[in-house]
């Protein structure tokens, strides 16, 4: 169940738009609940794009200066191109969220990046990439 | 004589046939068509598109999985829109959806099944789950009409010798470390060579700008061979080199000093050397004279002739593809899926998993009964 | 058995009944690799899919939430362009 405060923004952002278009807007929305927080992610009005800013290409790459040529297509001008924009914008949130709390979470931090390493690339080392 | 027309459409007499490849850094989606019947050389299959876009690591870099996957999942949209368009097709025209299940790296496949679980369901039309290798097989046989030859599979992530036998095709001779390609890239990243169009034709160039040959170790072990020891070898070389130490290994017969170009040229004669000897082996064991090179390493033009030069002594030929067909493509995927679909082989959505170590020995070889 | 005590619920509309199933049906075949780090679960009511993660720590269900996320957009982009 959103909050009150998102579910005023949700509700500003459905008037705005229901002006314009017959097919309601299709929001995705979530909740994190952890030992110690609770907190809900609603994406907002935006405006939104496929153009994520934590779904870059990986810093190994970044770092050498080589231009993406493989960002996400935009969306297309439809509910569902409005709805993989607003999945993005909710998957920015969630990231940019998670990795402040990792942060002060301060665990042991070479344990957690062998953790990750190991679930985005299979284990396989950098010295090892194909 | 087997029946492949058991699942034809009653309305058509040929079909069509959308693949998927994406086990390494190409994403490659592709439509094929096969007339009714059994496919010969006046009853050919037909590529009706065949499109593909390949993730280009930076200079130095080898193409990290979480990469691959980023770019196979951007453009997977795009280039199934290109693969329909230049077909002249629409998604419920399709008999069936293939993709490659395995082997290759996990993210990378995984990006592409999810397109493709999606778009079965989409346009209600059957998954195929296909075998990377069997792919390059199927499609080599087709395209050069070599009916039952020693197939050498070489590339990036894969090293085997294969013939068939009985409804199989069983793996003769492997690499027991690295693949040749592997081993090809990451010595083009010791060098620093670009990677495109891919680092291994680059070394082939430099090979041939090469003049003096530096003995590096030989490792083949009985039918199977071994190349992580080479690479280690030879980095330490291309370091001395670089660092301008002192390593008579790096001064030439004539008192000149080796060059980098010496050191791909001198690469690629001891792994293709290798290679040929592995094939040999096996070509005497099964009492086969012809010889099938398929995989992106096939398109080395030296590779080519030393083989060539092997199996003219045997009296046999030596086949290989074009780069639309050796690099990895879609229309593979599609040409073998079809094969197997013609046969009753689909797969439900649970059993669409993909594995990073799909043998090629896995799959039941149904279409075919010699 | 250390407890999964992370957990996160994303809630995603779609057009159709449909299409939220066809989403689930893509999702749910692949299994999780370490299950008693982390639970991935699917439903659908009408047009909405339901994903709940349940994980060890707020790193191992992040790279969970985000590959996931990662996975429906190209769901919705195949939509988009195919779904007419």
């Amino acid at each position: 169940m959103p909050n009150l405060f998102s579910l005023l923004e949700s509700e500003n952002c459905q008037i705005q738009t229901q002006l314009s278009s017959a097919m309601p807007d299709l929001i995705p929305t979530a909740t994190y609940i952890s030992p110690d927080l609770k907190k809900d992610f609603h994406p907002g009005c935006g405006p939104h794009s496929t153009q994520g800013t934590t779904t870059g290409p990986s810093d190994v790459v970044a770092d050498k200066g080589a231009i993406d040529k493989d960002r996400p297509t935009e969306a297309s001008d439809s509910t569902l191109g409005e709805l993989r924009a607003r999945l993005t914008t909710l998957q920015d949130q969630v990231n940019v969220f998670l990795t402040d709390r990792m942060k002060l979470g301060a665990a042991k931090e070479e344990d957690d990046k062998d953790l990750e390493r190991r679930i985005l690339d299979d284990g396989v080392d950098e010295d090892d990439v194909e | 004589m087997i029946n492949l027309d058991k699942h034809i459409k009653p309305s058509r007499d040929y079909y069509l046939a959308l693949g998927l490849e994406g086990s390494a850094n190409k994403l490659g989606i592709g439509i094929i068509k096969h007339p009714k019947g059994e496919l010969t050389a006046t009853n050919r299959a037909e590529v009706l598109s065949n499109v593909r876009d390949t993730y280009i690591s930076p200079p130095g870099e080898g193409f990290l999985p979480r990469d691959t996957a980023r770019h196979h999942r951007n453009w997977v949209v795009r280039v199934l829109k290109d693969a329909l368009a230049v077909a002249g097709l629409v998604g419920r025209d399709l008999d069936c959806i293939c993709f490659t299940q395995g082997p290759g790296m996990g993210a990378p496949l995984q990006a592409v099944v999810i397109a493709a679980r999606t778009i079965a369901q989409l346009w209600d039309v059957p998954l195929v789950g296909v075998n990377h290798c069997v792919g390059h097989i199927e499609m080599g046989r087709e395209i050069t009409g070599a009916q039952n030859p020693v197939v050498l599979y070489v590339s990036g992530g894969n090293t085997q010798v294969i013939a068939y036998s009985k409804n199989h095709y069983r793996i003769f001779g492997e690499t027991l470390d690295i693949a040749i390609g592997n081993c090809l890239d990451r010595f083009a990243r010791t060098l620093k060579i670009p990677n495109d169009p891919f680092p291994g034709y680059n070394i082939e160039q430099m090979a041939k700008r090469g003049k003096n040959f530096v003995e590096l170790p030989y490792t083949v072990k009985g039918m199977d061979l071994s190349m992580s020891g080479i690479l280690a070898f030879i980095d330490s070389l291309a370091g001395d080199m670089f660092a301008g130490n002192k390593n008579k290994l790096l001064v030439a017969a004539d008192g000149s000093s080796v060059t980098p170009e010496d050191l791909c040229f001198s690469l690629q004669e001891c792994l293709y050397a290798m290679l040929v000897e592995i094939t040999e082996r096996a070509m005497a064991h099964v009492q086969l004279q012809q010889v099938l090179i398929v995989g992106g390493v096939g398109s080395n033009e030296r590779l080519q002739q030393m083989m060539a030069q092997m199996v003219q002594d045997r009296n046999g030929s030596v086949f290989a593809t074009d780069e639309r067909f050796c690099i990895d493509n879609g229309i593979m995927i599609a040409h073998a899926g079809l094969l197997a679909y013609r046969m009753g082989q689909t797969n439900e959505l649970w059993d669409t998993v993909c594995s990073q170590k799909f043998r090629t020995d896995e799959v039941y070889v149904n279409w075919r009964d010699d | 058995m250390a407890s999964l005590d992370y957990i996160f619920q994303l809630d995603v509309p779609f057009i159709t009944t449909r299409q939220a199933t066809i989403a689930l049906n893509t999702l749910s075949p692949d299994p999780i690799l370490k299950p008693n780090e982390i639970t991935v679960e699917y439903s659908t009511k009408d047009t909405q899919l339901s994903i709940v993660f349940k994980g060890l720590s707020d790193r191992v269900i992040r790279v969970a939430i985000s590959n996931v996320i990662e996975n429906l957009k190209t769901i919705v982009e195949c939509m988009e362009e195919f779904d007419n």
